[in-house]
């Protein structure tokens, strides 16, 4: 059974080589952070979203991302992580990429009110979909692990489209991010606040530590499987994801909670 | 090897002759659903041996090969006249081409009202009419459910991505589920968020009223592609984002107008939706 989901996801992991976490990732990260907004909060998001929950959007930057003017977008979704132009003299990322977004975003967004609605509509979108993409250990681009590959059932992939997709599914394929949103969203409230707690810098740093512990994880050989791998990295994706959704959720309710 | 050809012809068939795929039907039947009065639920509940209508969405197409229920293969579709009105079933059962004369699902959805109302069936009858209007208002919401006889060969469109594909065959099949593979209770969270006022306009008219509006709006689907187009990975998702907007509102709409017709049928205090 696990030879078969491996074969059927392995279409799965090639398909999404350029996205984040894949539809259903976002969806579950986005399903969490609504289940912790103030309902101050999510009257106030959706009512500049057409009325739509945040999860219709989850993935929304994935789907537009080639599509002028939003083709500008194309390289938020990474946190690169390198010594070439893209770092400052402190080796921190320098914009474009998602942390940096991240921050203009909520500091564009202190006083959303002044801004246009469709300015709103569209930050509030990039944010669902950032925050996740944040949580995502391959999407701190280590200019080493760019180009690492694997091998899955014989056949070569990029460690990126792995994570992207291909470690969450494995486990949960068929599973509905609704439901995935409920398993994984466990914490106490006191948990919950300590994960929330900080900023996104902060975060940044925590993922690029999981993203190294990851990577340092693949076997030797590079010939994945769930014993060798899988089954330990499953863990930190739903980790990843979980701590993403109540983090996005701080992020909207400090903005949109007034 | 012909065997094989014959095998995949016959599979080719089946999910040209398919709707809506059973995600959807659940997932339009779980927006009635959310939607029905307290009074119609229960009455729905006692008829349907406490199953709820998400239960039955799909059920007129699982009993398409059992005896006595062949007919319901001719009650997914409706042909329309070039203004966009139902044919006269006089003429379409006549009509040379046997898409046209198996598109019968108006008058079989107007039959299992009328049946309802009647009042005068069998338990299994009442819960079979119940299940056909289930099925048979998700299909109407289908665009490619409306046969236009004038253009049948908008039918025979195809696109090409990574193998050729029927027009028809995605919209009923990826449509949705090419961008949002959700299930019941996620449709129902999703695109069950329409004001009462607009729940007012969508269910406002006949049912002939609907299948009219619906004929001249679908007839737009078919601008959105060019027949024979080969499309990258890039271009098709761009393409894919024009579709899923009109896909996910028309299964809202088919959700809100079942609804409409279960809660007249059902509830005393509800008005029946009228047929013409």
């Amino acid at each position: 059974m696990k030879k078969l989901n491996l074969l059927l996801l392995f279409a799965v992991a090639f398909s999404c080589t350029a996205m984040a976490w894949d539809n259903r990732g976002h969806s579950t990260i986005a399903y969490i952070a609504e289940r912790h907004l103030t309902p101050r909060a999510k009257a106030n998001i959706e009512s500049y979203i057409g009325g739509r929950s945040i999860v219709y959007y989850a993935a929304w930057m994935d789907f537009n991302r080639s599509t002028p003017p939003m083709d500008v977008t194309r390289d938020w979704h990474v946190d690169y992580w390198t010594n070439e132009h893209r770092t400052d003299a402190n080796g921190n990322p320098q914009p474009p990429c998602s942390v940096s977004q991240i921050k203009r975003i909520v500091s564009d967004m202190s006083d959303f009110r002044t801004l246009s609605d469709s300015l709103v509509s569209i930050n509030i979108k990039y944010l669902v979909h950032l925050v996740g993409d944040m949580h995502c250990p391959v999407h701190i681009d280590f200019p080493t692990s760019r180009p690492m590959k694997v091998t899955m059932e014989k056949k070569p992939v990029k460690v990126h489209a792995m994570w992207d997709a291909y470690v969450l599914n494995s486990k949960h394929n068929g599973t509905s991010p609704m439901q995935l949103a409920e398993e994984f969203d466990i914490l106490s409230a006191e948990q919950i606040a300590k994960v929330q707690s900080g900023h996104p810098d902060q975060w940044h740093l925590e993922t690029v530590e999981i993203s190294k512990k990851v990577i340092s994880m693949l076997p030797e050989n590079k010939k994945v499987t769930y014993d060798n791998y899988l089954n330990e990295a499953i863990k930190y994706a739903e980790d990843r994801i979980t701590v993403a959704g109540y983090r996005l959720a701080a992020i909207l309710n400090s903005i949109f909670d007034k | 090897m012909k065997k094989f050809i014959t095998i995949i012809v016959a599979l080719l068939t089946i999910q040209s002759a398919s709707a809506w795929s059973k995600a959807i039907h659940a997932g339009i039947a779980a927006i009635a659903d959310a939607n029905l009065t307290e009074q119609t639920k229960e009455s729905i509940r006692q008829a349907l041996d406490g199953r709820n209508i998400v239960y039955s969405a799909h059920w007129m197409y699982d009993m398409e090969k059992t005896k006595g229920f062949e007919q319901t293969k001719n009650w997914r579709s409706v042909a329309v006249a070039k203004n966009n009105k139902p044919l006269n079933p006089k003429k379409s059962l006549h009509h040379k081409e046997d898409i046209v004369r198996r598109a019968q699902g108006l008058e079989a959805l107007a039959a299992a009202i009328r049946a309802i109302e009647s009042e005068k069936l069998s338990k299994e009858e009442l819960a079979n009419n119940i299940r056909y209007i289930v099925t048979i208002v998700g299909d109407l919401h289908c665009p490619t459910h409306y046969i236009y006889p004038e253009a049948l060969e908008l039918r025979k469109m195809s696109f090409t991505y990574n193998k050729k594909q029927s027009y028809v065959s995605y919209w009923e099949h990826t449509s949705v589920a090419g961008t949002f593979n959700w299930k019941s209770n996620e449709f129902v969270h999703q695109l069950n968020r329409k004001s009462a006022e607009q729940i007012a306009a969508i269910t406002k008219g006949s049912i002939t009223n609907w299948v009219t509006k619906n004929a001249a709006e679908y007839r737009e689907i078919y601008s959105l592609l060019e027949n024979g187009t080969t499309f990258s990975q890039k271009d098709f998702r761009n393409w894919q984002n024009k579709i899923y907007p009109i896909s996910t509102e028309q299964v809202a709409i088919a959700g809100y107008r079942l609804a409409a017709i279960l809660n007249g049928l059902f509830d005393s205090n509800v008005p029946n939706v009228k047929i013409k």
